[in-house]
């Protein structure tokens, strides 16, 4: 007779939390299923979402199906399955020892510590993100996104994690995947969420090199820093790369504390010194970008950049303040 | 350490003090009346009666009296006394006695509130600036919170075998833990005195907490502040940049001191070069008007808190009293009178804190720009360039005429200029802020700077357009910015001299000379004023320069040169003796000057034209020079100009093979590579191949040498061997030759796409079709600008203008040439097109002018006897003619050159009947006239034998009567000379003569007749007089005879 490892242990004492988790919902209805807050405060712990179209969502609960218009939902809150649960154990995008350290902890019920495993989950995906490795990311996010995809427009515990994906695709230059995510998330009523799904959509123009299409998305951008992006971004893709420099400027000197933005201006600023062949520029400004805003992405792309152009550590040394050189003899 | 062992020595001496008075009190006691307990009592009654003074000497005097006891009741009183006692010496700022009584306290067993005692004897030390002793308080507070038991028995074992005395402690409710505010308390404490001790690295983790638990967001952006000033200090730059987020997301970032402490901390961060960490500092700093707005809004919230008009608020924490070093009352006295009563307000001490801290932030200087700026010269040191430009930016459109504002304008310019390249907007800006700021020193700054960027790249001409700014600025007394001005006028001059305006430059350097007397550049600008005037031939106004430089200026750079220089102006003014002797001096003297192949050719020129030296070996000696020129050449046209010199004498010798060995020395020196005038070089080799006969290769090596060089405007020697080739073909190719010359040629124009080398191929190719005016005409229509003509192409347009009498352009064809061809051959036509465009406009002193020069160079040579003879026409028309000046030996002069034999002659002799019939000599005139048709018909399509004709009769007219059968002859005889009767001048003849006896001599002539008429007039013989064989006779003087 075999007998269990604690690992194995663990990890069947996860799947009876799944099984429960599953048997107390008696429904068997098809679709996603979610946790949905309405707009008069009240929730309902399990839905199974089906459509979102014409501003209309329709959803299983019961076994009945509800068709109400969105802004009677607030939000809806997405859990793990017991498959992506499997596939994130199977391709490592969770480890077995960080299962069995929130398995161990006994201040949360059976239900709460699933979820946390879906949270540790999430939160390996989005360091892949930081990290640069959008392909791992991306792997890791289409099929979390394949069925909730289309809600993502909805305010809900995963939107941040479409947009990180679109921006997996925009970094990898996947139009057809930026598109796919900027539809549905530039209809958000969340501001961010909707602004940056604005500027995906008009990169691709960009990238396209409609521009003309790209200028009329900016200006349904209520971001001034966004704006100044997009603007830069058309400017350098025209082969404007002083216009596009005075732009980012714009953007540093006016919204120097506009965490949003201002990461990925200062990563294009460094671009667009190597454009005009300043190296030394681009290499210190992606050190700059690489330190300042060091554990996001755009730190992640703008240590790639400097490693890649040779750069070193320590910053160059301050000359001294010389005053302008007098009339010589 | 001194005064801490002060304090302490004082807080002991207060301890056996009050041990002393309590002793002392015991034994009065015994004889006295009151006891610990009335004494106790009295205390209480004072406390109560707001006695405060005389509570704490009552409890003073009940604590030395029970001292000793041992009953835990007493002791427990006693305990609770001290605590009492405590509180009030801490009300009555007796801070240090009241930090032994806790002390005491804590120390003693039964104390029913040692958590308590332990925080206020933290606050204590910490008043008093005792931070060892208060590190320790707020420890052992923080290890007491959570041992409460232990540490409590640890006070009772400390009493031996007492313990079940103290079986008390364990029947009291236990005091309460430290609630967290004020464990946050004690932690700030902790951190502020590890800070004050400067324990950096120990401070972080309390400051820590505080960051982690307070709900204040003023104390956590100022305890974020503090570590970040903490880890500036270790150093530990690499942990600083984690805390910066933080510290944004709190509403301390809105706090005037956390702001400053920003502009410390960045500062900090900057000079020790750490940039990444300054510049989110930099970026976090507000503007002193969003912290007052935030402010204010705050200070009416805490007013109608208050009940004041209008504000909410929240109250004054034992925190903010930490952190703000305010006293524990709730009120103070505000220097706002009340309008009622007059008298001044109480308001709350928070709101009059606040309000003091907005009229100190009111006062206080913005500091905006200051960060600005910081920002713009941290951006411009990690060249992030255009970010420096945009804050620098950003500075001077705040502050224009301030320091800052000056400064960042030139960091601005300096930025565009040496690491954006990015000129043109340079140049606008810089252009933009002279116009508008014409005082100090920075509008100079920013000139200097845009003129050495021209300088730098040699954009002379760019330079120009700084002049005018110049000319705008506001002239001072400073010595720096007379020294700038001095140089950027000096630098206006150079920026002429460069582009070869020698006349704009000597006015330059003048300027300067004048304007800024005794400056820093007062001996290069002599010098260089002596240089503009000899770039204009102006030998003797320049000498003297070169003189003063000398003698003022001894020990300057340009001594070598002034001497040199100076002995060319010698030359330039003929005194050729004297030049030679300042060369030698040059030679003999600076040896390794850079003048010193110059100086060798030189007297090499001198040696070569056997004037001042008229010894045998003078060619000799001349080449002798040339050597050593050639071998002290560091410079290209040192060389060049040594080397065909030689070829010269060489060639003068028929010493072919001695030229073609240094014109081939020349061409394959690796000193020159690149740089020689291989076309020069090829052009020799060519013209040596014709002496030697080798006609074929001296074509070939011209043709292929015009193809491969004659893009290249400066490469004279191209134009040199267009000559020749065109001179050899018309001598030496038969028609055949020729005609493949042309085709080869053709073939080059079809190919190229070199502008110059099209336009030196089509003059080659309309010289050997004798088609120059021509293409002259073409050219003038087709070219924009003369920018791209070599000079055949300029002779070509000059020659066409002449042809048509257009002298509009003629000033300008001759300065390109003075400009850019000086030694060009072709430059002889654009002296003939000014000198007769100057005597159409009657400009008689240019046009003498343009004569000597044209002179001055070419001397008698057959294609500028124009010169002669407009000079002598200049002076017949001036009323010149006697004397060796006048207009008649200027014809004569003529008349004695064989290269000007035919078609000058021709002239002259006319000319010279113009003079004698101006001078009232008409029979001498006839003479003259008489010849110029008997001798020179053949010559200028008989242009000069017709107008002799006609001068001729014009005299017969005057002589009277007497001839006018003569002067019908005269005419008869024109209309039956076949070279000038179908001549326009001829209808005057015929006019003269009727119609009738025209026709008859047409009769005549169409049988072929021949006429014989001779006219014959006794001439006035004298010196002067012509001897010009006239008449078909051939005899002189002539009469006038009629014959049929």
């Amino acid at each position: 007779m075999k007998f269990k490892t604690p690992m194995m242990m663990i990890l069947a004492a996860v799947s009876v939390a799944f099984a429960q988790s599953e048997t107390e919902d008696t429904s068997s209805s098809s679709g996603v299923p979610a946790s949905l807050l309405a707009s008069n405060g009240k929730s309902i712990a399990r839905v199974y979402l089906q459509s979102l179209a014409d501003g209309n969502l329709t959803f299983a609960v019961g076994g009945r199906a509800m068709t109400v218009p969105l802004d009677k939902v607030t939000s809806v809150g997405f859990s793990m399955t017991k498959e992506e649960f499997d596939s994130f154990r199977e391709k490592q995008t969770i480890s077995d020892a960080e299962i069995a350290e929130i398995s161990a902890r006994t201040d949360v019920d059976k239900v709460a510590k699933l979820q946390l495993i879906f949270e540790k989950a999430l939160g390996n995906i989005e360091a892949m993100y930081v990290e640069g490795d959008y392909a791992a990311a991306v792997a890791a996010l289409e099929s979390l996104m394949m069925e909730r995809g289309q809600f993502m427009s909805i305010d809900n515990n995963l939107q941040r994690m479409a947009l990180m994906l679109m921006d997996c695709y925009l970094k990898l230059g996947d139009i057809a995947g930026v598109g796919k995510y900027a539809a549905v998330l530039r209809e958000s009523s969340n501001p961010k969420a909707k602004t940056k799904a604005l500027v995906g959509t008009a990169l691709m123009a960009v990238e396209r090199g409609d521009f003309e299409a790209a200028d009329k998305v900016a200006e349904e951008l209520e971001s001034e820093a966004a704006k100044l992006y997009l603007k830069a971004s058309i400017e350098r893709a025209q082969k404007h790369p002083t216009l596009a420099s005075k732009t980012v400027c714009e953007i540093i000197a006016a919204h120097g504390n506009d965490l949003e933005w201002m990461p990925q201006s200062e990563l294009l600023s460094a671009h667009l010194y190597l454009d005009v062949g300043l190296t030394n520029s681009a290499v210190n400004t992606a050190r700059q970008v690489k330190n300042i805003y060091a554990g996001t992405n755009i730190a992640g792309d703008a240590a790639k950049l400097f490693y890649q152009l040779g750069g070193e550590e320590k910053p160059a040394e301050a000359t001294s303040e010389e005053m302008p050189a007098e009339p010589t003899e | 350490m001194c005064f801490k062992n002060k304090k302490r020595s004082f807080i002991f001496s207060l301890v056996v003090a009050s041990m002393f008075f309590g002793a002392v009190a015991n034994v009065m006691a015994k004889k006295d009346e009151p006891t610990p307990t009335e004494v106790l009592k009295k205390a209480l009654v004072a406390m109560e009666a707001g006695k405060f003074d005389d509570a704490v000497v009552s409890m003073y005097t009940y604590l030395g009296m029970v001292e000793d006891s041992e009953m835990p009741g007493v002791i427990a009183i006693a305990q609770d006394t001290r605590f009492k006692l405590a509180v009030l010496l801490i009300k009555a700022e007796r801070i240090e006695e009241a930090a032994a009584v806790l002390q005491n306290y804590i120390d003693l067993p039964l104390a029913e509130k040692p958590r308590q005692a332990m925080k206020m004897l933290a606050t204590c030390y910490f008043d008093i600036e005792a931070y060892e002793e208060c590190v320790t308080a707020v420890t052992n507070a923080l290890y007491y919170n959570d041992n409460p038991v232990v540490e409590a028995r640890k006070v009772v074992k400390g009493e031996d075998s007492k313990e079940d005395k103290f079986k008390i402690l364990d029947d009291k409710d236990p005091e309460p833990d430290y609630t967290q505010d004020e464990l946050t308390t004690l932690y700030m404490t902790l951190a502020e005195s590890y800070y004050n001790l400067n324990k950096w690295e120990e401070c972080i983790d309390p400051y820590s907490y505080v960051i982690g638990h307070t709900h204040s967001d003023q104390r956590k952006g100022y305890s974020i502040m503090q570590v970040i000033n903490a880890l500036i200090s270790i150093p530990s730059f690499d942990r600083i940049l984690e805390w910066v987020p933080q510290l944004y997301r709190t509403d301390a970032r809105y706090d005037i001191r956390v702001n400053l402490a920003l502009i410390n901390a960045a500062a900090a961060l900057y000079d020790a070069g750490e940039y990444d960490s300054a510049l989110p500092l930099y970026r976090m700093i507000l503007p002193r008007e969003e912290v007052l707005a935030f402010q204010e809004n705050k200070m009416r919230e805490i007013r109608i808190a208050h009940g004041l008009p209008p504000e909410e608020g929240a109250e004054l924490t034992a925190d903010d009293l930490l952190l703000f070093g305010a006293a524990d009352e709730r009120t103070a006295k505000t220097e706002e009178k009340n309008v009622k009563t007059g008298l001044l307000d109480e308001k709350p001490k928070e709101l009059v804190e606040l309000e003091n801290l907005i009229i100190a932030l009111k006062d206080l200087d913005p500091y905006e720009i200051h960060v600005k700026y910081r920002m713009a010269d941290l951006y411009k040191t990690i060249e992030r360039h255009w970010e420096g430009v945009k804050f620098f930016d950003i500075v001077f459109a705040a502050e224009p005429e301030s320091e800052v504002g000056e400064r960042s304008i030139y960091e601005i310019i300096d930025t565009l200029i040496e690491s954006l390249n990015e000129i043109k907007e340079a140049q606008e800006r810089a252009f933009a802020y002279m116009g508008k700021y014409k005082k100090g020193i920075t509008p100079r700054q920013i000139a200097y700077m845009l003129t050495g960027h021209y300088q730098k790249h040699e954009e002379w001409a760019s330079v120009k357009p700084i002049k005018p700014y110049l000319d705008g600025f506001v002239r001072s007394d400073d010595p720096l910015i007379i020294k700038y001005d001095t140089e950027l006028y000096f630098m206006q001059a150079i920026a002429d001299l460069v582009q070869q305006k020698y006349a704009e430059a000597e006015a330059g350097f003048k300027f300067v000379l004048d304007e800024f007397p005794g400056s820093h550049q007062e001996a290069n600008c002599l010098y260089w004023y002596g240089m503009s005037q000899v770039f204009q031939q102006k030998y003797a106004e320049a000498y003297p320069h070169f003189e003063t430089y000398l003698s003022r200026f001894p020990s300057e750079p340009f001594v070598d040169e002034c001497h040199y220089e100076a002995g060319i102006c010698l030359f330039g003014q003929e005194k050729y003796a004297e030049a030679m002797k300042r060369f030698t001096y040059v030679i003999d003297t600076f040896p390794g000057s850079s003048v010193y192949p110059e100086a060798c050719s030189m007297r090499g020129d001198i040696y070569g034209a056997g004037d001042v030296y008229e010894e045998k070996d003078y060619l000799d000696r001349a080449l002798a020079d040339y050597e050593r020129a050639y071998a002290k050449s560091t410079k290209i046209n040192q060389a060049t100009y040594s080397t065909f010199q030689a070829a010269e004498i060489y060639e003068a010798e028929d010493k072919y093979d001695d030229i073609l060995r240094v014109v081939k020395r020349y061409e394959s020196d690796p000193r020159w590579v690149g740089q020689a005038d291989v076309a020069k070089a090829l052009f020799w080799i060519g013209k040596t191949r014709i002496q030697q006969k080798l006609y074929d290769e001296a074509v070939s090596t011209y043709l292929d040498a015009i193809v491969k060089y004659g893009g290249d405007l400066r490469q004279d020697g191209v134009d040199l061997m267009i000559a020749e080739l065109v001179k050899i073909t018309a001598i030496y190719l038969d028609t055949e030759q020729t005609e493949e010359l042309k085709k080869q040629l053709n073939s080059a124009l079809e190919t190229s796409q070199n502008e110059t080398l099209k336009l030196r191929l089509r003059v080659t190719l309309a010289k050997l079709d004798k088609a120059e005016i021509q293409l002259g005409e073409t050219l003038l229509k087709e070219l924009p600008d003369l920018e791209s003509a070599p000079p055949p192409v300029l002779a070509c347009i000059c020659d066409a203008s002449f042809a048509k009498k257009d002298y509009s352009r003629a000033a300008e064809l001759l300065q390109i040439f003075h400009d850019k061809f000086e030694d060009s051959e072709y430059m002889r036509a654009a002296y003939k097109l000014r000198g007769y465009g100057q005597y159409a406009e009657k400009d008689y002193e240019g046009a003498l002018q343009t004569i000597s020069d044209a002179q001055g160079l070419y001397g008698t040579e057959f294609d500028v006897a124009w010169a002669q003879l407009m000079k002598a026409q200049i002076l017949l028309d001036q009323g010149k003619i006697d004397g060796e000046d006048g207009a008649r030996t200027a014809n004569m002069n003529i008349l004695n050159v064989p290269a000007w034999r035919g078609v000058p002659v021709a002239q002259a002799t006319f000319q010279l009947g113009q003079v004698e019939e101006a001078a009232g000599n008409l029979k001498k005139a006839f003479a003259w006239y008489q010849r110029t048709y008997f001798q020179y018909k053949g010559h200028a399509g008989g242009y000069w034998a017709a107008e002799g004709y006609l001068a001729s009769a014009r005299i017969l007219k005057k002589l009277g009567p007497q001839y006018e059968n003569d002067r019908r002859n005269t005419y008869r005889a024109m209309l039956y000379d076949r070279y000038v009767n179908d001549l326009p001048q001829a209808e005057e003849a015929r006019n003269a003569l009727g119609a009738v006896e025209t026709g008859e001599i047409a009769d005549y002539l169409a049988t072929g007749g021949v006429s014989n008429i001779a006219v014959k007039v006794e001439a006035e013989v004298g010196g002067e007089a012509p001897s010009a064989d006239a008449g078909a006779s051939g005899s002189t003087p002539v009469a006038a005879e009629e014959s049929k």
